[in-house]
């Protein structure tokens, strides 16, 4: 039997049927709507990498090693998902009609400077900052993952706490530290009554019993504007 | 029933109109095509005849079902060989088959390379026809598949690159590669 003779057989037997156009364009945009998407998470990521770099209480620390300020630098999270997301925008374009022409370095180079510029257009909308809240809120594993990246910045004994809220009452509040001791804060009334539980925060002051804890500054963990704006900026503490 | 005088006037597209209109009309693709596309395959693997056939009814049913995803931008014989080459890489995957090639290359191909400016020096072709067949048939399929397209199909770098959805400039990287190899393994069995 020759190729031309199993061929008649099954368009005969209808077996093979063409596919319509509407098939194939849809199949194009979608991999083109998944590159836009993967580029807008791209940048998502990038605006939170911004936020957190630039708010990163590291730069407050000059008696940290410098592999702990790395640790606590480096926003793990977000990079992954930034090349995850990379990796994506190439894969899809790739498998556009036409995505193949181009250079490859190039497609990559592309996606990072849109994630680039989407990232600071997203960091200027404050965007950025609801979805780390968000994720810090919702996205198990993330949590673990900030707290046990930032144990390096605490450190009672040189005046520096840094944790989450779990409980207000009057003007002490119950703050679950990063190495999961459970720290009595008391501090500037004005202050502590607009702190709500689940708020990050770092706090400057000094130990004033076991386990309790009078703070000078309350800040949120990222960002060096202080809650009460009375106070002055932000001292350097050191050991 | 569609005659070979039917097929023999008709371009590449015009048979793709035609095929949505009548379905036997993919037999004058079938005429065209089967020759060239299996000695394509057979310079790619060392499938078997019957292998070789199994391939080529997948490709042209696949042509047959995916005509309508043919891009009138390109190049018919480039999209039929890039159909072929995707069929041989999962032909390939599929049955674990090692792609070494079975035939040998001609001399049109062999006598290109022997003239071929990168190398500095002169190439006896009627001394060296098996030692470059043996510097071919050694490269990975990446080079091979190239050199194939580019001298023996007489394929351009754009064509090259349609077929094997590669940037042109990664094709002309992998062309160079390629000769480099085979003019390495020629030097290195000349002494």
């Amino acid at each position: 039997m020759t190729i031309k003779d199993t061929i008649i057989n099954k368009l005969h037997q209808s077996e093979v049927e063409p596919r319509t156009k509407w098939y194939f364009a849809a199949k194009n945009i979608v991999f083109w709507v998944l590159f836009v998407f993967s580029v807008l998470i791209g940048g998502m990521a990038m605006s939170i990498v911004f936020h957190l770099s630039l708010m990163n209480p590291v730069h407050e620390l000059s008696d940290v090693s410098w592999w702990h300020r790395l640790i606590m630098f480096v926003p793990v999270f977000w990079l992954g998902l930034l090349s995850v997301f990379v990796i994506s925008a190439f894969f899809n374009v790739t498998h556009t009609k036409i995505g193949y022409k181009y250079n490859h370095y190039l497609i990559v180079v592309i996606s990072i400077l849109a994630s680039f510029v989407l990232g600071f257009v997203f960091m200027l909308g404050g965007i950025n900052k609801i979805i780390e809240q968000k994720t810090f809120d919702h996205v198990p594993g993330y949590r673990q993952l900030q707290v046990q990246q930032y144990h390096g910045w605490m450190n009672p004994e040189a005046g520096r706490l840094i944790g989450v809220v779990e409980t207000r009452s009057g003007e002490v509040i119950e703050l679950r530290a990063v190495d999961r001791s459970l720290w009595s804060v008391g501090g500037d009334p004005a202050v502590v009554a607009i702190i709500q539980p689940g708020m990050r925060l770092k706090i400057f002051g000094r130990m004033s019993g076991d386990h309790m804890f009078d703070a000078q500054i309350i800040s949120p963990w990222f960002g060096g504007r202080m809650l009460d704006e009375r106070k002055s900026p932000l001292p350097r503490i050191t050991k | 029933m569609v005659n070979v005088s039917d097929c023999e006037q008709r371009s590449d597209q015009e048979l793709k109109t035609l095929i949505l209109q009548d379905s036997a009309f993919l037999l004058c693709l079938v005429d065209r095509y089967e020759a060239k596309l299996t000695r394509y395959i057979r310079r790619l693997s060392n499938f078997s005849q019957e292998d070789i056939e199994d391939i080529l009814q997948e490709v042209f049913l696949t042509v047959y079902q995916n005509i309508n995803d043919y891009d009138d931008r390109l190049k018919f014989s480039s999209w039929i060989y890039r159909i072929t080459h995707n069929k041989v890489i999962d032909f390939f995957r599929k049955h674990k088959k090692r792609l070494i090639p079975i035939d040998d290359f001609d001399d049109s191909l062999l006598s290109k390379l022997a003239v071929d400016p990168d190398y500095g020096h002169k190439i006896d072709l009627e001394l060296d026809r098996v030692k470059l067949n043996m510097a071919i048939k050694q490269l990975d399929l990446k080079y091979r598949e190239v050199i194939a397209l580019y001298y023996f199909e007489s394929k351009s770098y754009d064509e090259i690159s349609d077929i094997l959805k590669k940037p042109a400039g990664t094709v002309a990287t992998l062309l160079n590669r390629a000769k480099k190899k085979i003019f390495e393994y020629y030097k290195q069995y000349d002494h």
